[in-house]
């Protein structure tokens, strides 16, 4: 745990501002590789925070905070994918990324390609899904992403490994097409 | 790297690199201060109602207490046009019969409410009625209900009265009337039935 231990009843605001601090980014990242919409990865920040006001008691049980606020994070986040589907953001997502020194119609493509990604991406089985969008988040380690999907470092190296494969194989036939 | 590895790895970073939206740490905190300070007013609720056993008793309790009034409220309202009708009656029954003293009184009498007669024998239908009859009163806005139409009577008196007819004002009154009949009966009886002394002349 990155923050120093916290003892039972001495909660207070300021302990709560610090591990806003602390962890807000990585919790955004964690719910917008997720959602892939700003405003709502926001929410989910917001959530687990608030939950972590609720629980606030429980906290000094908490073997690893780190772990235990991604994964609530992570969990609100696909709780949310079932009212608000990631697709509809998709395209304001690829804008954001679109490079505008491009030409236009090698942008066309690029936007194109992009689209074709973020399709087959959510077309993956959902733990290799899951693993390829946690291990794109630079501050989790495979340790840590095992912990949060509840698997083995080895079953999550697997995983990875599929994706990817599936994922290049599956974007390569749709090039041919 | 083909392009589609390429957009692979543009995607991945993307989501990498995120940024946070500007003062999201603020409206976070922000919120967080609200939600403690309605978790310490709930706090500050008696002692009694934040122990969840007697929470869920008096939750319980309430509940029962709602179904008890959902179920004798409607019984009551049944029992109570039985005993709102009884009183109307005998008011009825006090009340002098109408008597056609003046024609001003007759005209600005305000009309009864009829209550209506009841057919026996069909207590489950009578009842469905009393209960949609009530439910209908129940819903109406509170406001004084509008006359009922004139009866044949009340309209002929009200023709009488803005007539002005001397004569049909006169036999309105009911020794005036009688005096009248008398007399016509007198004249008839003079006229078929001539006295003996006279008939002998």
């Amino acid at each position: 745990m990155a923050l120093s231990p916290i003892k039972e009843d001495a909660w207070s605001e300021a302990d709560l501002a610090v591990l806003v601090q602390a962890y807000s980014t990585l919790l955004f990242r964690v719910a917008h590789s997720i959602l892939r919409n700003p405003a709502e990865a926001e929410d989910v920040v917001q959530d687990v925070f608030v939950r972590v006001l609720q629980h606030r008691r429980s906290l000094p049980a908490v073997r690893d905070l780190r772990v235990w606020l991604v994964r609530i994070a992570w969990n609100l986040a696909l709780d949310r994918t079932r009212r608000v589907r990631p697709e509809q953001w998709d395209e304001l997502f690829i804008e954001s990324l679109a490079g505008s020194n491009l030409p236009a119609d090698q942008a066309m493509q690029a936007t194109q390609r992009m689209q074709s990604v973020l399709r087959e991406l959510e077309r993956l089985p959902k733990p290799e899904r899951h693993a390829l969008l946690l291990s794109a988040i630079d501050e989790l380690g495979t340790a840590e992403i095992a912990e949060v999907m509840g698997r083995s470092e080895s079953a999550v190296r697997a995983l990875l490994f599929r994706a990817r494969t599936r994922l290049k194989d599956r974007l390569e036939k749709g090039e041919r097409r | 790297m083909n392009h589609s590895e390429e957009a692979v790895e543009k995607i991945l970073a993307a989501l990498r690199n995120a940024e946070a939206p500007s003062e999201m740490n603020l409206r976070i905190l922000r919120t967080l201060q609200r939600q403690d300070a309605i978790h310490s007013q709930r706090k500050s609720a008696p002692a009694w109602l934040s122990l969840s056993g007697t929470r869920s008793f008096a939750f319980g309790a309430a509940f029962a207490g709602l179904f008890v009034v959902a179920l004798f409220v409607p019984a009551l309202f049944r029992m109570k046009p039985h005993h709102a009708a009884a009183p109307e009656n005998t008011t009825a029954s006090l009340q002098p019969a109408r008597a056609p003293s003046s024609p001003q009184a007759q005209v600005s009498s305000a009309p009864r409410v009829q209550t209506p007669q009841r057919p026996k024998g069909h207590k489950t239908g009578t009842a469905r009625r009393e209960d949609s009859q009530l439910l209908e009163a129940m819903h109406a806005p509170s406001r004084p209900a509008p006359p009922l139409p004139l009866t044949e009577q009340e309209k002929l008196l009200i023709g009488i009265a803005h007539r002005g007819d001397p004569q049909q004002l006169a036999m309105l009154n009911t020794q005036l009337r009688l005096r009248q009949e008398n007399e016509e009966k007198a004249d008839f009886q003079n006229f078929f039935e001539p006295p003996a002394s006279g008939e002998k002349q």
